[in-house]
């Protein structure tokens, strides 16, 4: 049975879709079937991780909900590129990704019109049907809207990604409480850019006992993220770098 | 006669402490964002000199200095008599201290006039993380009232119910 994990920001710039990049890579290597959607319509970016472009893809997530290609015809393999030992006949390791359009007219048809949950639900479950998934990962626009509470409600892992922040933290409490209104069985914290010098023990036991969930990783700030300037797939650049090694565990974790 | 005071600066979501000065003193403690106060915090809310603490015959007043205010039970103070654990704030959007006062014990540290000690961090690295429970059960409040919250509702528990039935 599929697995759907959501993952989420309150705000943007915590490495959100960083994050969903690695763990989508990390989860695919263990031999599965991994889908990442960009569900962030209105900023998208994800795609830029995999090192992909625009140009390369011809249809997006847009054109299904505007009904113009089934949602199989949205999502591109790219094993090859992103898990670069995988045999490219081997089913049972791969990594599809399902981009949002660049295109600032679609953008901003999405934001004047808006677009139908129930079909964006519909197009997960499609997802995970035709093309067999094992996980389907979400990245969800900050904030919290109608889409990305969809995504939360129908989250069988819901992780939230934020900074040692006070706003960053005000703001992921209401959507915790949300999600757990929603009855969303399993959420947990991920803390990004936590500066080397802040006491992490302390750190950790004042978010958990804020929100009452557990915090899975703790990642540093750390200059190499910086340089790779979302170019291109952490994990694969530096796999015995810390941040690679707290990645890989929580990866465990969400199996 | 009391002459020990236990200073803790607290954490603001938890209430524990992440900061303790220990004074024997018989003097005036000065309380403030200065690196030259006895008790020296470093937060932007907190002047230079903000408070000071002054003992009396029987026990300390603590007399607030700043324009930013002495929070106390919500109440702005000028000056007030302490009393074991009581709880004060420094200027509105400030940190929380809690002052203790102990009895002067036979193995007292030191017989210094001021003799203080950083326990716990002597950097004050990790931030307050403040969480507001009311503003947060507030918004929660709000877009759960919304339709499409409750429809969502709905969908999530009817696919779920279709999940188990295929286990």
């Amino acid at each position: 049975m599929a697995k759907i994990i959501s993952i989420h920001s309150f705000r943007g710039g915590t490495g959100k879709s960083n994050t969903t990049a690695n763990l989508s890579v990390l989860l695919a290597s263990k031999g599965k079937r991994v889908g990442v959607v960009d569900t962030d319509i209105q900023s998208p970016g994800i795609h830029v991780i995999f090192g992909k472009s625009s140009g390369d893809f011809q249809h997006s997530l847009n054109d299904y909900l505007w009904a113009k290609c089934p949602v199989e015809q949205t999502a591109y393999d790219v094993t090859q590129s992103a898990i670069g030992t995988a045999d490219p006949d081997d089913q049972q390791i791969k990594l599809f990704l399902i981009p949002s359009s660049l295109n600032t007219g679609e953008i901003a048809r999405i934001l004047r019109e808006g677009y139908d949950v129930a079909k964006l639900n519909d197009g997960f479950q499609q997802l995970i049907n035709k093309l067999n998934l094992d996980y389907l990962l979400i990245d969800t626009h900050p904030g919290v809207n109608e889409e990305t509470l969809l995504s939360i409600a129908i989250s069988d892992h819901f992780l939230l990604v934020l900074r040692p922040d006070k706003q960053d933290f005000q703001g992921t409490s209401v959507t915790i409480e949300l999600a757990r209104r929603l009855e969303v069985e399993n959420i947990s914290v991920m803390l990004n850019k936590v500066p080397e010098s802040m006491d992490l023990e302390l750190l950790k036991e004042q978010v958990e006992s804020g929100y009452e969930a557990e915090v899975v990783g703790m990642l540093p700030l750390c200059s190499e993220m910086a340089e790779l300037a979302s170019s291109g797939l952490f994990v694969n650049r530096y796999p015995q770098h810390r941040l690679s090694q707290t990645l890989a565990r929580i990866a465990d974790r969400l199996v | 006669m009391n002459t020990k005071l236990i200073i803790e600066l607290l954490d603001d979501s938890l209430g524990h402490s992440v900061q303790t000065w220990e004074i024997d003193s018989a003097h005036s403690v000065q309380i403030g964002r200065s690196p030259d106060s006895d008790v020296s915090i470093r937060n932007p809310y907190v002047s230079r000199c903000h408070a000071c603490i002054v003992p009396k015959e029987t026990g300390w007043v603590l007399n607030g200095i700043s324009s930013q205010g002495v929070i106390h039970e919500d109440q702005i103070i000028q000056s007030i008599d302490l009393y074991n654990d009581i709880v004060i704030r420094l200027s509105r959007r400030g940190p929380l201290l809690r002052i203790s006062i102990g009895s002067e014990q036979g193995e007292s540290k030191t017989d210094d006039l001021i003799a203080m000690s950083t326990i716990a961090h002597e950097d004050f690295a990790v931030p307050l993380l403040f969480l507001d429970k009311d503003e947060r059960d507030q918004e929660v409040a709000e877009i759960e009232k919304a339709d499409y919250f409750s429809s969502l509702k709905g969908i999530a528990q009817q696919l779920r119910a279709e999940k188990n039935n295929k286990r």
